[in-house]
């Protein structure tokens, strides 16, 4: 069962490495993690306006239905979120998620960790090599919409934008 | 003046002089206790930095501050009062109870306090020093002042005598070197303890003691204070008591004195860095070692050996071996030859077989050769040099420290070989200054003035760079370094020369009898001139380095080596200057006029007329004059030549009697002044040049009439605040008025990677915590532009370029842009009659941001033709990239290198790279290309190009006067990145959009 997975993980690295990221890459299997799913890691440097190093997380969820695959990325933008600005984030974010043309990005773990993240499912159906330009294909469109709209958040965080200002800019 | 007063101050001259090597005074200045112990002369007094008469009563209003005082002062001060009427009044009253205390004070306190004669070394050796802090008994700071005044006077005018008998005991033949250490350290904690109290008390003779609340300004963080302590400089009309309080509260950060657990701190760190330092043991394991090191090189070999690879063999594979023979010597004799594994014995083996044939068999770098002689125009490429500059020194620890950084970047750079190999071809004070600004994480935030510190204040730690470091952070560190390697060169050439002249001065009193005929009094007269200009260039330099504005005090430097450095060379020149004043015959001879001298932005409280001096020559130009002007035009010294030295003479001795300049007291000023005796020193010289006669004027002239970027300030690269913008141009000043650091900044400096990515064992090993400082506020709003503009400009370059007009580099870069917004618009044709999602910017026609398609989202784009379903205008990180490599490769000229390469037949890997794809060779090239300029990746060689282009124009739009001709092309080249456009006015330097906050732009 974790046969495609794996290769599809492995097809994602391959595909990194050949494009030449400079960030730092591996696939992690569960046991090394402790979960139930495999997981690619890869350091995301030079992302956004500021060119910070970030976490990418790219997965399969552990559903079980069948014939069905639900490729997920996470990427953490912040992992140290300080307490009191929470609701202006969670207000940022909600609003931001709104015009996001897919994914979203979410608060979690008590409201420490920013993240994005986007799930795509796809048939297992299918040949491989088609489903591992899907996976890529998923992968690079959540990393560029995170990095398209990071600078929006960023930018609420250090107080230079009110959630009001943003979504004015946004829409314009 | 006789004979013996000359002898008298050549020998205080004779004093400063350090025991430790001239190469290493001026350059290694070892750490603090040495230089304060060994170059304090007595006679010479180190004063606490402030040196204020304690009878200003007039500085103190009349009366309490009312409200509307208060109010004004917090405005000024840059704080808010609360608009809480009811604090408000309590404030009110606040600042009347600390009005009448210093009215008080300032009245009462005794004035002419006596020395008691007590035994000053018992006396100390006995004292509890955190006592003199009042701790239980006092209500605030202050209070101590009040009411132990004298008493606290007579203890600190005890300390000279305690100085003096230290120094005494420390040649006595049975010294207690335990208890004289722990003398010592008492004796330092004491100065900062008179220095503490010094300000404490200048302070309360400030008028601003009573407006402002210490609560208040007590929380503004370093940061904050300096940056607008230098707002206050730059002012038309200075507030000169705000300016004298700030610089008390900078000061007394510095200090870091409060209470009584601070004093014992103080005195227990001085303790330790008395202490000889420990060896520092090698923990490291043997076999580990050996282990780690054969992986690298059998990653190496593999990489080295395969098809694909173009790099120079024998060149990686020695360089890997200089790097690691240290370790390899060491650890081979402690691991028995059973316990070596295969690969540690064939690397033991390739290794001896190098030494046994050094310099045989290594490959030229042909493909390094060929991309350095075709490099983009104008962009700096990693020297490589083996040997520091002339007059620069690394210490062995130093030097050891970089040598472990190295081996360790060898070791996880299996990925970024040439990048690695190109660094470790630098030379050895640029990695100095390349991981000094990792580990101080001040990568993105340079100061010019941190080479300084690199080397006088550092040694590299491998344990602190890893945990800081990514391959990123590096990538920026190099190209950070590559900017500030001319001033290091600069800064050694110059302490070289200043050593040079030194011992001259120095062998006046002690002549080499060795040495031929001794020196003339012109002669004389003429080097110590020399010293005093070099010296001040010196200084200059470091104050510009260090963000200094010039009429600031030394002591507002934060790192306390450059700040003890500043000090001992304003020390030195006024030795100089006193030295030339014994030397001269006619001490006291005629005076240039005051305004002769002076220029007006040292004059305290006058207008700043941010006066770039250029006129001002060069530091080669002045030392090339003076080498001319030196030996052969002395050897007779004519009638003009003499004169000439009259002239300068008098411009030296008048300064002494500047206003604003304490030479008694040696009061910290700013070297405001200094710089206005260098300039004035120069002008002299220029001035005789029209009248007077010398032997090889012409050539003196040619020298003097060369623009330097020395002298005029190195504005260029400095603001005011000492942030080194603008560093990897050479874009004219841009004043940052983001430089806070606010403690929301701090959100966006962590990565979150920790140690995630760290798995024992065989999976990848990341550097964990990887941290990344960012100075930019993103002002950006994404004012959605008008394509229109990009089009405009457009046209008018075609128009340009159709009428066979040469393009300026300007122009060029200005291409480059615009041929990226046209790769953007192709993209958005494709997306015509596509469905627009709601709410979000409709006009997909309308404006491009630099990067095109990340603008936000106009519509979903089908994109069938790229073979690619369902990517979203903006979001797709694969286009992105590709764009990015695209503009990379023609800033590197890809092409051409690529076909260089292809068909250069003397390549040792000729026949290999035949075989290779175009793509192939392309991607390799493009990687070695990108690590002889210090990039790491196409990331940041991309952001390097949003960088001058964005420089480019805020120069053009913003700076340029009169404006450029094709201003309107400029301007609209802008406008289409869709930021509001805002030049500069005399409420806001800066302009918007900032050139941070396009590169932001151009780069999310």
């Amino acid at each position: 069962m974790n046969d495609p997975k794996r290769e599809l993980l492995q097809a994602l690295e391959d595909y990194y490495r050949s494009e030449g990221e400079p960030g730092e890459m591996s696939i992690f299997t569960a046991d090394e993690l402790g979960t139930t799913m495999d997981m690619f890691r890869m350091e995301l440097a030079g992302f956004g306006s500021d060119g910070v190093s970030v976490l990418g997380e790219f997965f399969f969820m552990p559903f079980e239905e069948k014939g069905i695959l639900y490729f997920s990325t996470v990427i953490t933008l912040l992992s140290t979120v300080s307490i009191g600005l929470a609701p202006d984030i969670a207000a940022a974010v909600a609003r931001l998620n709104y015009y996001l043309p897919c994914g979203c990005y979410a608060l979690g773990n008590k409201d420490q960790n920013l993240i994005y993240r986007m799930t795509v499912p796809l048939t297992e159906n299918r040949p491989l090599e088609e489903l591992k330009k899907d996976i890529i294909l998923a992968a690079d469109t959540a990393i560029g919409a995170a990095e398209a709209y990071e600078g929006y958040l960023k930018r609420v965080i250090l107080n230079e934008l009110t959630v009001e200002e943003m979504i004015n800019e946004l829409t314009k | 003046m006789g004979k013996d007063n000359e002898e008298l101050s050549l020998r205080q001259v004779n004093m400063h002089k350090s025991q430790v090597s001239a190469v290493s005074e001026g350059l290694n200045a070892s750490s603090f206790k040495l230089t304060y112990m060994d170059t304090a002369a007595p006679g010479l007094q180190v004063t606490s930095p402030v040196m204020k008469d304690l009878g200003a009563i007039s500085a103190i209003p009349a009366q309490p501050p009312t409200e509307q005082q208060m109010s004004r002062a917090y405005d000024n001060a840059g704080l808010k009062l609360s608009s809480n009427s009811h604090k408000r009044a309590k404030a009110v009253e606040e600042a009347g109870k600390r009005h009448t205390r210093q009215t008080t004070f300032a009245t009462t306190k005794p004035r002419n306090v006596v020395k008691p004669n007590a035994d000053a070394f018992r006396f100390f050796n006995n004292l509890d020093l955190s006592s003199l802090m009042f701790e239980n008994e006092r209500s605030d700071s202050f209070s101590p002042l009040l009411d132990h005044y004298k008493e606290l006077k007579e203890i600190f005018l005890m300390i000279p005598d305690y100085e003096t008998a230290i120094r005494t005991s420390l040649t006595a033949p049975n010294a207690d070197q335990k208890a004289l250490e722990k003398a010592q350290a008492k004796l330092k904690t004491l100065y900062d303890l008179r220095a503490y109290y010094d300000v404490l008390e200048d302070m309360m003779s400030n008028k601003y003691y009573a407006f402002l609340s210490m609560e208040d300004t007590g929380k503004l963080s370093y940061k904050e204070l300096r940056t607008r302590l230098d707002g206050l400089y730059r002012e038309q009309n200075r507030d000169t008591d705000l300016i004298d309080y700030y610089q008390n509260l900078i000061r007394l950060k510095e200090l870091g004195l409060s209470d009584m657990k601070s004093v014992k701190n103080r005195q227990h760190e001085y303790t330790e860095s008395l202490k000889r330092p420990p060896v520092p043991q090698d923990t490291r394991n043997a076999r580990e070692e050996l282990d780690k090191m054969a992986k690298s090189y059998k990653e190496l070999l593999s990489s080295l050996s395969d098809e694909d690879s173009i790099a120079p063999d024998g060149l990686y594979t020695e360089m890997l071996f200089k790097t690691f023979a240290p370790d390899l010597a060491k650890f081979r004799t402690q691991v028995p030859d059973s316990k070596k594994s295969s690969s540690v014995k064939k690397l033991l083996a390739d290794y001896d077989a190098y030494v046994a044939n050094v310099g045989a068999h290594q490959s030229a770098d042909r493909t390094q050769e060929l991309l350095r002689r075709n490099k983009p125009e104008d962009e700096d490429v990693i020297e490589k040099r083996n040997a520091s500059s002339s007059g620069i020194a690394l210490t062995p620890a130093q030097q050891e420290g970089v040598r472990r950084i190295g081996a360790w970047l060898i070791q996880n750079g299996k990925d970024h070989a040439p990048f690695v190999f190109n660094l470790l071809q630098a030379p050895p004070e640029q990695q100095l200054l390349v991981f000094y600004l990792i580990e101080n994480k001040k990568q993105d935030n340079p100061q010019q003035a941190d080479y300084f510190s690199a080397l006088h204040n550092y040694e590299p730690d491998l344990s602190a760079f890893t945990k800081n470091s990514d391959w990123t952070m590096i990538s920026r560190a190099v190209r950070a370094s590559m900017k500030m390697s001319p001033e290091m060169k600069r800064f050694g050439a110059l302490s070289e020369n200043i050593r040079q002249t030194q011992q001259r001065i120095d062998a006046f009193s002690n002549p080499n009898p060795n040495a031929g005929a001794a020196p003339t009094l012109a002669e004389k007269k003429s080097t110590v001139i020399k010293g005093i200009l070099q010296r001040g260039v010196l200084l200059k330099k470091l104050y510009a380095g260090a963000g200094l504005h010039e009429d600031m005090p030394p002591d507002m430097v934060q790192d306390p080596v450059l700040r003890q450095r500043l000090k001992d060379e304003y020390l030195k020149i006024l030795e100089l200057i006193r030295l030339f004043r014994q030397l001269d015959p006619q001490a006291g001879g005629q005076m240039l006029p005051p305004n002769a001298y002076q220029s007006p932005r040292h004059m305290k409280g006058t207008a700043l007329e941010d006066t770039r001096e250029e006129e001002m020559p060069t530091s080669e130009a002045i030392t090339e004059g003076f080498e001319l002007l030196n030996e052969a035009a002395f050897e007779t010294v004519s009638e003009g030549s003499f004169n000439l030295l009259e002239a300068m003479g008098e411009t030296v001795l008048s300064f002494m009697e500047t206003p604003g300049y304490n030479f008694a007291s040696g009061a910290m000023a700013g070297i405001g002044s200094i710089s206005g005796l260098v300039g004035s020193l120069f002008a002299t010289y220029s001035l005789y040049q029209k009248t007077g006669s010398l032997t090889q004027a012409d050539g003196l002239a040619r020298t003097v009439d060369l623009a330097g970027d020395y002298l005029t300030n190195i504005g260029s690269l400095v603001t005011g605040a000492g942030e080194l913008t603008n560093v990897f141009t050479n874009a004219q000043s841009v004043v940052s008025s983001t430089w806070l650091g606010s403690a929301t900044d701090a959100l966006w400096t962590t990565s979150n990677i920790g140690d995630k990515l760290m798995v024992g064992g065989g999976a990848v090993a990341v550097v964990a915590g990887a941290v990344k400082a960012t100075s930019a506020t993103i002002q950006a709003f994404r004012e959605y532009s008008n394509f229109k503009d990009a089009d405009k400009a457009q046209q008018t370059l075609a128009a340009k370029e159709a009428a066979h007009q040469p393009l300026t580099k300007s122009e060029q870069k200005l291409k480059v842009f615009l041929s990226h917004q046209k790769l953007a618009v192709k993209r958005d044709a494709l997306s015509a009659g596509v469905d627009i999602v709601t709410g979000i910017m409709t006009s997909v026609a309308g404006g491009l941001t630099m990067s095109g398609y990340l603008a936000p989202i106009g519509g979903i784009v089908g994109l069938a033709a790229l073979g690619i379903t369902l990517v979203h205008k903006g979001v797709n990180y694969a286009l992105k990239r590709e764009d990015r490599i695209n503009t990379v490769d023609e800033f590197l000229n890809i092409d051409n290198l690529v076909s260089l390469v292809r068909n250069d037949a003397t390549h040792p890997k000729h026949a290999e790279i035949q075989k290779q794809s175009d793509r192939s060779l392309r991607k390799k090239i493009r990687q070695e290309a990108l690590a002889m300029l210090g990039f790491d990746s196409y990331k940041e060689c991309y952001r390097h190009i949003c960088t001058e282009i964005a420089e480019m124009l805020y120069q053009k739009v913003f700076l340029d006067n009169p404006r450029p001709a094709d201003y309107d092309m400029y301007y609209n080249a802008m406008s289409s990145l869709g930021m509001m456009i805002k030049p500069p006015s005399a409420t806001n330097r800066e302009g918007k959009p900032s050139v941070k906050d396009m590169i932001s732009k151009m780069m999310d």
